[in-house]
């Protein structure tokens, strides 16, 4: 298999594994929110940290930190970089946008800080794994 | 494609039987950013069209040009 295969079947595997990333964090947003304990210090609360920092570090890089250079340059090329921007782009957006609604929901029920913070930082980041994942997807 | 930008990259690259996969090859992208270079998606930096400029043995204009040129 030459090396623009490789890059390619790793292009779709990654577009796929943001896309699910995407549906877990949403979900457990879902499944822990009015949840005191998962926002407590302590392991469920650090677990959140971790899972919000790596997919930030995944989006930042682009993934593909096993292969090898060559490899890793064909799937982070330009038209992934700008992928990348754009989807980072909406992110950015999503965040603010999410911030907004907190804002306001609060004034219709109480909205606990630590789940405000998770809708914010899971929406933006699905947001921008969502996008990346159908840039990325929809060309191959 | 952006306004007004119009590329003969197919043309070229079929000129000299090549896949896009193996003009992928040559200056070190993946095949989709050829492909969308091809159908006008995505407009490639200076630094890429240089590459396929050479790739293909011609110049950057005869690659890419202005609509109304």
């Amino acid at each position: 298999m030459t090396d623009i295969e490789k890059a390619e079947r790793m292009g779709r595997a990654r577009a796929l594994i943001m896309a699910l990333a995407a549906a877990v964090l949403i979900f457990n947003v879902w499944l822990q929110y009015g949840d005191p304990q998962y926002a407590s210090a302590g392991g469920r609360g650090a677990s959140w940290l971790v899972l919000i920092g790596l997919w930030l570090f995944i989006l930042w890089n682009g993934g593909g930190l096993r292969p090898g250079g060559r490899v890793r340059a064909l799937l982070n090329d330009e038209l992934s970089l700008q992928n990348r921007s754009r989807a980072l782009a909406l992110g950015f957006y999503a965040a603010i946008l999410l911030t907004l609604a907190c804002y306001v929901g609060a004034w219709l029920t109480p909205i606990a800080a630590g789940d405000a913070l998770k809708i914010v930082s899971a929406g933006a980041i699905s947001a921008a794994l969502l996008r990346y994942a159908w840039l990325e997807w929809r060309l191959h | 494609m952006p306004e007004g930008l119009a590329n003969r990259l197919r043309e070229h690259r079929a000129g000299r039987e090549l896949t896009q996969a193996a003009l992928a090859e040559m200056v070190g992208v993946s095949r989709k950013t050829i492909n969308t270079v091809e159908n006008g998606v995505f407009v490639p930096s200076t630094t890429l069209a240089l590459k396929l400029a050479r790739a293909l043995g011609c110049s950057v204009e005869a690659l890419f040009s202005l609509e109304q040129d």
